[in-house]
This record gives structure tokens, C-alpha cells and sequence, in this order.
């Protein structure tokens, strides 16, 4: 019996999946949108990954000294990349300005005071941060003429000699750096457009099958309801694991992108999102009544589950509530699975919460789905 | 009046429609029949200005529809075989739109949307949206929109289809009434039936030309297609034939005391003068039933085919 | 005239109680705009702070020195200090809680009297680049004033901050236009498919036998449209002034502006749509035109955050055209001229669009 059923729910699995699969539409947001979004998505989060260093416009009076050149050697060490303008035009085109006067090596080297002026367009914060990291420099300038140093040779040489009093930097911990440009958008756009298919195609054919009738002719067929259910849910999932396929090849040919040195991690979790995605779809097409309300609110409810769980940006980069709310979605489970093994080099163990509640939820909705399947 | 002068309507090398001529004249049902490809929805569809004919020419209501396309146009009124209907709007909602499209204005509008409600039967329902409405009531409703603007011509096409009996009665009835206001109709149908209790006159066109046209009855004697008459009562049957041979082309298929079978063209005219021979040969005449070429018998032997191929 | 009227009529009647497909596409945006302004969107809430871990196990007034220093506006307001032991600091740290765990061992102070050397350490969080850099800084600068080389020349720093006025566009200033612009041309996307229903329905055949013109009906559809934009135009434009606090130079302008690229784009998209020769056909072409130009044209995210040469691009495309002129129009920075030039341009797009689409609705479509 059983096996008859499983036989019935593999044949009727296969012939959907071809159905779904000659569907333009499907074909179009399975195969073709996904790679617009990767790119679009992966190009706008890259520039957000900002440049090592910082631009810092440098004005230096013709008469500023030598004093000058090692003030702008130590902006450099200090992640500066400072530029040295020309123009007072150029200048003021810079959000962040560091103006050298006039004498500045004669006032210096007789002790008498003077001052550099940073302008920062910005707010109080960034200025802040730019002022300790320019007194830095000047510090360190300040203490070696301290120490004796009145050439610019003396200046490098002890500017290179370590301090008595120092302090030892070490990173400490694990490196989390939220993936950005296509490290996110491909991962993030694959498990978007995988719900977006399983809540349009996949649960709107459901619904134009109940309404043509056909549900019912297989409800009255030699084939048990169970089978039907089964073969229906199992012709999606299939269908997901295409996607899913397909993203990752051409996320990896086309984008670069890694998934991780656990595969097998990577594609349990995959496979278990996908398991209740498509049950969801399923659900979708169930207790939706008509195509329009399918659509409507499959469209609505995977950009909504896509935007909280972190599939257009990296989840980090949230408020701590987001985050901890987004590992209530199935999007924003199966994001952190991923950012988990594959950009934060946890072990395939860490996921293993993820694939039990992701499983545990497919379940949990396929028994409400089937117990609940309208065949008319 | 529909006017049909040697319409010829060629897509390339296909030609669809081949030197098909006709008149429908106003207060007459004309029907128009033929099998798929036979050329029907072309003709049709450059009677009311869909496509434009390769040559020959159309006139409705002595307007030519090429020439004076909104002038014919305005005179005509078209039930399509599509229920083209909005189906979120309600009934009340479709006419207004349909009749304002046609050319009508409050009061006037109002005042016929009430009467084609009350003709269709769909009053109870005007303000409900069409999607509600049962097959058959689309189809009224359907027919509505063709006539609220109280066309001189009306073209139906197939306006029957998948609709159930009793609708289907009510809008031939309704076509029925148009015609005897004296609208010119011009009616095209897949069921014989129809054709047969509707039209008054009619075309069997096939492969783009008209083969047939004229009344049922002229249709048939033109096939020379025989009546068969059957007569039960008390029979001699040598008197019987020899008290029938001399009527014109009869034919004695079968003579019995109890029956009589007789095959002849015109049976209906000649019934009296059947009655009289054979009781002036001493026969008693008690049942008669005369069964007439069919239109389906005729359609197959002018075109060798079904009407449904 | 009147056939106009009643085709307008008859399709905001339609559209009225077909909620569904238009509410989908209104629903992308506002789905946007909402989890944007949820997620990021904070304006006004403090900045975050790091922490600082500080294991002081020299516990002497050299080591207080250092500590003390973090104390000072303006890091007291960028770091959140506390002391710990230096086994939980480390473990802290492993796990990512804080920014940096600074170790002062035991002997530092007897190091800077005698002035000899001597090392603190350090531990940074590998996440973060500013504050454990600001952390290491601050450090160095104490302990060269505590050191052998303390003094020097007073070469001073004056800080001057300007606030970002073009820039300092509020999240919701920022995203606003490009998410009514992604609302009017999803929305003018989701109309243009309706021309296939009609059609499917026998309602362009049945107009095209009976006395009047496509262009009439044409006409009806645009000016039922432009409401239909006008109406998403007005309530956006409404609801992020008074309760967004966005600024909206001129909402006449702002309205007008929409409801004509609306109405372009609405005849753009119906032109792609009947360009196609089945409904699915042109449900597929109207999303594969729609979805890249959106995303190009600065309707998903602003330009301001794309990368230039995207940007570039985008404010080429009908969308991001739109969006541009409607950013200016908002922030008050458009011209009267270059507005005139701009809406001049949009009508005369409209009308060449409106006569190619006319002429494919007689040609062939309708029949």
C-alpha cells in the first residue's frame, strides 16, 4: 500500500514538475530575474564596503616646512589617504579637510604655539573619530621633537624606533564581517526568489488545477489523497532544488562567490528551506480562493519575509531586534544557517538548530496543509 | 438592409471568402450557415467592419461600410459569439457603457436600459456584477447590449452557445421580436433546429461561397429532396396505388392494409388531393405523419460534409 | 467627449473592485518603505557605542591615567567602559561583545617612573575597524605623554564641523522618492496588462464594430489611469509629509509631475504588453522591461547608493528619469525652466507613444 503510494505521489511528482518547469513564467523568475537581482543587489552592497582608507584633503602653506611631509607620512600610517591639493577649489571639495599653515616647521621648532585646522562636513561623531586618529599623528610628531629629533632624518629615524611605553594589538575572536555585494545579494536573492516562486507559480497552479477541476478527477483517480498531496508538494520542492542548483552555480561561475568548505552543511539546509518553502506554497494555494488573492499575497508575503530576514542585506547590519525577530522566518533561519557556515567558518554543528526548526516547521505545515487539502 | 454584392476578402493566397452575394431585407430573419473554414465569421466580420474587404461591396442601410464605416456603423447592433461583457460591472453598468458607446444619452439611455432589462428578463439582477450571473444570463445580458440602442441591424453570432434550453427559448423568442419590429437580422448557428424554426431565409455558404441561398422550403425543392408520408387506416393496397399514381412524382414505398408509405416532393401541398384519391378508392385514412427533409440532410448532400467538422 | 467620459468611468468602476491587482503592486513599495524605515531608518536615535574592556592590574595612578583618559568627552560618549578580569575579557572578547580589551599589566607604573619600557595589550574586535583603531590611538597618545618623550613643540588641532546639508536628508527624505516612483510604475505596469482581459473578453471587437474610435478609448484608459496616479501620488505624498516629516517643495508640482510619468510610463508598458502575442507572453515582457529598469532606475534604491557608473545609467531610463526630476521637484532645488523643458519632453514622449499604441490597437490587437 505504502509502496503503491509512494509510487503514485513519484509519478504525479514528475509530471508536475515538468508542467511547472514548461511554465515561461516560472522559467523566467526561476532562471532569469534571480541573476538580475544578483548582480543589481551584489553592485549596490559592494559599494557599501568603503575603501581601507579614508580620503583626507591636505591645503599645506608653501612655507609649512619639513614638518609638514612628516605630519602627512603619519596620516598615512594612520589609514589616511590623504590627498595633497592644489586648489582651494579642490580643497573645499573634499568633506574632510586638514589645513597646514604657513611656518608650521618654524613655529614648531621654536617652540612657539600653533595650530592645524581640520574641517569635517559631516556630524560631531565622524569628526570625532577623524580628530583622535590626526592627534595621533601629531602626538607622535610632537614627542619625537621631544625626544631631540629637529631634522626631517631624525624625525623618520625615531619615528621608526618603538616606544619605551607601547601598547601590543592583537585581534582577538572570530573576524565577523557581514557579507557584502555578491557574497550577500546571490545567497540572499537565491533564497528570496526561491519562496517567490514556490508563493506565485507554485501555489497558484494549485488553485487554477482546483478551479479547472482537476484536483478533484485525481481525488477520484486509483491514486490515495495522500499520493496527491505528497506528489504535489514533492514536484515543488523538486522545483526549488532547481533554483537553488542553478543559484549556486551561478552564483559560484558567474559571481565568484564561495559557499563555504561545507557543502554538505550548506545543502541540508537548503534542501530542509526549500521542504517549507514549498509547503508553504502549498498552503498558499490551498486556502487561497481565487488567483488574483494567491499572487497578491505571495508577492507580499515573500518581499515581506525577504525584507526581515535579511535577504537584500545583511541581517548584522540590523538593529539587534530585527536580527533576533528574523530568526522567527523561515528566510531569516535559513540566512543565518548560511552566513553561519559559510562566511563566519562555523562548523556544519552550528546549523544543526537551524535545519531542526526549519524541518520541525515543514512538518508542522505540511500536516496542517494535507490535513486541510481542498481538492475542490 | 444588409446588401452583400461580391464580397471577396483573400488573406495572400488564401481566399476566405469567394464572390459571396446576399440580401437581408428589414423584418427578416436571414441565416447563415456553413461549416468551419467555410468563410461565415470572415463574411460576418466585414459586414460589421472588422476587417476590410479585398473587394466587392457591403452596404448596411445603403451606407457603405468602408466608405461610410460610421454611418453603417451606427445602424448596426452586434450580439458576438464572445460574452463580451465587464464581467465587475453590473448588468445596468454594462449597458450604460455599451449604449453609451453607441451613441446614447440619458434620458434616453435610462429609459431603454429599463426596457431591454424587462425584455431579458434581468431586472431582478441589474445591479448584481456579471461574474454572478449563470451562463444563460450572460448570454441575455450579451444580447441586451446588442439591441439597447434599437439597431436597425442586428448581427448574431452563435449567440446561443452553451446556453441552457430555457434561455436559449427566451432568446430566440426575443430575435423573433426584433425581426417583427421590423429589424433586418442577420443570424449565424451551428444548430439546425434553430436555423430551421428561426430563419426565414437562409445561405449555406462553403469553401467562401454561397451554395445555397433561399427559403427552407425553396432549399429543399431545389435538392429535390422527397417528404415521407405514412398513412395508417384501412387500405386496399392496389387501390391505393392506383388512387395515388397519378399525383406528380409520388412514390409508393409501402402498401398495407394498415399502412401506406408514401415518398413524395411538396408532401404538405399535396395532402388534400392524396385524402381525396384515396378515399374516392374506398380507403380510410386514420394516422398521418409526414417527416421532411431535414436542414442537417440538406447541409451534408450541399456540402458533403457535417456541420460540426 | 462622452465616450471618453464613460470609458473612464467604466475603468475606474473595474479597477475599484478589482482590488487585488493593484494592491499588489502598491504593496511591493510600501513593503519596502516600511521594512527600510523599520530597519534603518533610525533618525534621532543616539549613535551606537562601543565597549571598552579595561583589565587594570596595575591598579596605580599611571594606570588610572590611561583608563581615566576614556572618561573625556568625546570618548565617553563613542565607548562604554568596564572593568573585568583579564580571563573574562578574553572570553568576552572570543565571543565579540566588545570593541577592545585593553590589559594594563602589573608594573606598568614602576615602568613609566623609571622610564623603561614596558607593553600593555591590546585585544581588538576583528569586526570592527573604528573604534578598536580610535582605542589604540587614544592608548598611544597616553602613554607618550607618560613616557620619556613627553612635551614637544603645542602644535594644536582646531576641529571645525559642518553639518551635511545636501546629504543630511533624512532616511525617509532619501528613499521616499524613489519608493512612489517604483509604486506608479509597478502600478502602471499591472494597468497595461489589463488591455489582454479586455481583450480576451471581446470588448475591443465588440468597440471596434461599433461608431467610435479606438482613440477615445485609448484616451478613457490614460485619463482613468492618470486618477488611478494621482490618487497613489497625492495619499504618498500626504502621508510622508505629515507623518514622515518629509519636505515637499510644492505638492501641486509634485502630484502633476507623477501623475504625467505615470501616465508615460502606463503607455510605455502598454505598448511592451501588446507587443506580445499571448497574456502570458506579455505578463512576462511587462515584468522582464519593468523589474530591471525599476532596479537601474533608482526606483529600489536611491542613486545616491548605487555605484556611478549604475547611477549614470539609471538616470538615463524612464524611471530614473522621473525619479530625479521628482527628488528635485520635492527638495525644491528644480527650476522652473528645466521643469518646463521636462514636462514638455514627458508630453511629447506621451503622444508619440499614444499614437504607436493606437495604431497597434487598430491594426491588429483589437481584432
Amino acid at each position: 500500500m505504502k509502496t503503491k503510494m509512494l509510487r503514485d505521489a513519484f509519478f504525479l511528482a514528475r509530471m508536475d514538475l515538468w508542467h511547472l518547469a514548461h511554465s515561461r513564467e516560472a522559467l523566467m523568475w526561476t532562471f532569469v530575474m534571480p541573476l538580475i537581482f544578483f548582480y543589481f543587489l551584489g553592485a549596490i552592497t559592494g559599494n557599501f564596503r568603503g575603501g581601507a582608507k579614508d580620503p583626507l584633503a591636505v591645503s599645506v602653506a608653501a612655507d609649512a616646512g619639513f614638518l609638514a611631509d612628516q605630519v602627512i607620512d603619519r596620516l598615512g600610517a594612520r589609514d589616511f589617504s590623504v590627498v595633497r591639493t592644489r586648489t582651494e577649489a579642490e580643497f573645499l571639495g573634499y568633506p574632510r579637510r586638514l589645513e597646514i599653515p604657513g611656518g608650521f616647521t618654524a613655529a614648531a621648532l621654536a617652540s612657539k604655539p600653533v595650530t592645524l585646522e581640520l574641517t569635517r562636513v559631516g556630524d560631531e561623531t565622524g569628526a570625532s573619530y577623524d580628530r583622535v586618529r590626526i592627534e595621533r599623528a601629531l602626538n607622535s610628531v610632537r614627542s619625537d621633537m621631544a625626544a631631540g629629533a629637529v631634522t626631517p632624518e631624525q624625525l623618520t629615524e625615531l619615528g621608526r624606533q618603538p616606544r619605551a611605553l607601547g601598547v601590543d594589538v592583537k585581534a582577538a575572536g572570530r573576524r565577523i564581517v557581514p557579507p557584502i555585494g555578491f557574497d550577500q545579494s546571490v545567497p540572499g536573492t537565491m533564497v528570496m526568489f526561491t519562496l517567490l516562486v514556490m508563493f506565485t507559480s507554485g501555489a497558484v497552479s494549485l488553485t487554477i488545477e482546483r478551479r479547472n477541476g482537476i484536483l478533484r478527477r485525481l481525488a477520484s483517480s486509483s491514486m490515495s489523497r495522500g499520493a496527491v498531496v505528497v506528489g504535489k508538494w514533492g514536484a515543488r520542492w523538486a522545483m526549488g532544488m532547481v533554483q537553488i542548483a542553478f543559484a549556486m552555480i551561478a552564483g559560484s561561475v558567474l559571481f565568484g562567490v564561495h559557499w563555504g568548505p561545507n557543502l554538505a552543511a550548506v545543502l541540508a539546509v537548503l534542501a530542509a528551506y526549500g521542504a517549507l518553502a514549498a509547503t508553504l506554497g502549498m498552503a498558499l494555494g490551498n486556502f487561497g480562493r481565487t488567483e488574483a488573492q494567491v499572487i497578491g499575497l505571495g508577492v507580499i508575503a515573500s518581499n515581506l519575509l525577504a525584507g526581515l530576514g535579511g535577504c537584500w542585506w545583511p541581517i548584522e547590519v540590523t538593529p539587534v531586534w530585527v536580527q533576533k525577530a528574523a530568526l522567527f522566518l523561515p528566510t531569516g533561519l535559513t540566512m543565518d544557517a548560511l552566513h553561519k557556515v559559510v562566511n563566519f567558518g562555523a562548523p556544519p554543528s552550528a546549523v544543526i538548530p537551524h535545519l531542526c526548526a526549519l524541518v520541525a516547521a515543514a512538518v508542522v505545515a505540511g500536516w496542517v496543509v494535507a490535513r486541510g487539502f481542498r481538492f475542490q | 438592409m444588409i446588401e452583400v454584392e461580391q464580397l471577396r476578402k483573400s488573406y495572400g493566397e488564401l481566399i476566405a471568402v469567394d464572390g459571396v452575394s446576399f440580401t437581408a431585407r428589414p423584418g427578416e430573419i436571414f441565416g447563415l450557415l456553413g461549416p468551419n473554414g467555410a468563410g461565415k465569421t470572415t463574411t460576418i466580420g466585414c459586414i460589421s467592419g472588422l476587417l476590410e474587404p479585398t473587394s466587392g461591396r457591403v452596404r448596411v442601410m445603403g451606407h457603405d461600410v468602408v466608405r461610410e464605416g460610421m454611418a453603417a456603423r451606427q445602424a448596426l447592433g452586434v450580439v458576438p459569439q464572445e460574452i463580451a461583457l465587464y464581467e465587475e460591472l453590473s448588468a445596468i453598468e454594462n449597458l450604460k457603457y455599451w449604449g453609451g458607446a453607441q451613441g446614447l444619452r440619458n434620458p434616453v439611455l435610462g429609459e431603454r436600459i429599463e426596457k431591454v432589462l424587462e425584455l431579458t428578463g434581468l431586472s431582478d439582477r441589474a445591479r448584481e456584477p456579471v461574474k454572478r450571473f449563470s451562463g444563460g444570463m450572460k448570454r441575455r445580458l450579451n444580447f441586451a447590449c446588442g439591441i439597447v440602442h434599437q439597431p436597425q441591424v442586428l448581427l448574431l453570432d452563435e449567440p446561443t452557445v452553451g446556453v441552457d434550453p430555457q434561455s436559449r427559448m427566451r432568446l430566440l423568442e426575443l430575435v423573433r421580436a426584433e425581426a417583427q419590429a421590423g429589424t433586418c437580422v442577420l443570424y449565424t448557428t451551428h444548430y439546425m433546429e434553430e436555423a430551421e424554426t428561426l430563419c426565414d431565409r437562409l445561405a449555406v455558404v462553403d469553401h467562401g461561397k454561397v451554395i445555397a441561398a433561399g427559403t427552407l422550403g425553396e432549399l429543399r425543392s431545389m435538392l429535390e429532396e422527397r417528404d415521407l408520408l405514412r398513412l395508417t387506416g384501412v387500405f386496399q393496397p392496389d387501390a391505393a396505388r392506383a388512387a395515388v399514381a397519378p399525383i406528380d412524382r409520388i412514390e409508393v414505398l409501402q402498401a398495407e392494409e394498415h399502412l401506406l408509405v408514401l415518398s413524395l416532393v411538396e408532401a404538405s401541398r399535396k395532402l388534400p388531393a392524396i385524402f381525396a384519391a384515396l378515399e374516392a378508392a374506398g380507403c380510410e385514412v386514420r394516422g398521418t405523419t409526414l417527416t421532411q427533409p431535414s436542414l442537417e440532410s440538406l447541409f451534408i448532400k450541399l456540402t458533403g460534409k457535417e456541420l460540426r467538422e | 467627449m462622452h465616450f471618453i467620459w464613460i470609458s473612464v468611468v467604466k475603468d475606474l468602476r473595474r479597477w475599484r473592485r478589482d482590488p487585488f491587482t493593484l494592491a499588489v503592486w502598491l504593496a511591493i513599495p510600501l513593503v519596502l518603505a516600511v521594512l527600510l524605515n523599520v530597519v534603518f531608518g533610525g533618525g534621532g536615535k543616539p549613535a551606537p557605542r562601543g565597549v571598552l574592556l579595561i583589565a587594570d592590574e596595575d591598579n596605580t595612578f599611571a594606570s588610572k591615567v590611561v583608563s581615566g583618559v576614556f572618561h573625556r568627552d568625546p570618548l565617553d560618549k563613542m565607548l562604554a567602559l568596564e572593568r573585568v578580569r583579564r580571563e573574562e575579557g578574553r572570553r568576552r572578547m572570543d565571543s565579540g561583545e566588545a570593541s577592545a580589551l585593553l590589559i594594563i599589566p602589573a608594573g606598568f607604573a614602576q615602568a613609566v617612573n623609571r622610564g623603561g619600557a614596558f607593553r600593555l595589550q591590546l585585544f581588538t574586535n576583528p569586526s570592527q575597524s573604528i573604534l578598536p583603531k580610535v582605542i589604540e590611538d587614544t592608548v598611544s597618545i597616553t602613554l607618550d605623554m607618560l613616557g620619556t618623550r613627553r612635551g614637544g613643540p603645542p602644535i594644536g588641532l582646531k576641529t571645525t564641523v559642518i553639518p551635511e546639508k545636501k546629504q543630511g536628508k533624512s532616511f525617509a527624505a532619501l528613499f521616499f522618492p524613489s519608493m512612489l516612483c517604483m509604486a506608479v510604475w509597478m502600478i502602471a505596469n499591472a494597468l497595461a496588462g489589463e488591455i489582454w482581459k479586455e481583450r480576451a473578453l471581446g470588448a475591443l471587437r465588440r468597440l471596434a464594430v461599433m461608431p467610435v474610435r479606438m482613440a477615445g478609448f485609448l484616451a478613457g484608459k490614460l485619463l482613468a489611469a492618470a486618477l488611478v496616479f494621482a490618487c497613489v501620488a497625492g495619499t504618498g505624498l500626504v502621508a510622508v509629509r505629515w507623518l514622515g516629516g518629509v519636505p515637499v517643495a510644492s505638492l501641486p508640482a509634485a502630484i502633476l509631475w507623477l501623475m504625467l510619468a505615470g501616465v508615460a510610463f502606463y503607455l510605455l508598458l502598454l505598448l511592451v504588453s501588446m507587443s506580445a502575442s499571448t497574456p502570458r507572453g506579455a505578463s512576462m515582457l511587462g515584468n522582464l522591461v519593468m523589474f530591471p529598469l525599476a532596479l537601474v532606475g533608482g526606483c529600489f534604491f536611491p542613486f545616491e547608493v548605487m555605484p556611478a557608473w549604475m547611477a549614470a545609467v539609471g538616470r538615463w531610463t524612464p524611471p530614473g528619469w522621473a525619479v530625479t526630476q521628482f527628488s528635485a521637484i520635492l527638495d525644491g532645488s528644480a527650476h522652473a525652466a528645466s521643469l518646463a523643458a521636462a514636462l514638455a519632453g514627458l508630453v511629447a514622449a506621451s503622444a508619440l507613444a499614444f499614437m504607436v499604441t493606437l495604431m497597434r490597437l487598430r491594426r491588429s490587437f483589437a481584432l
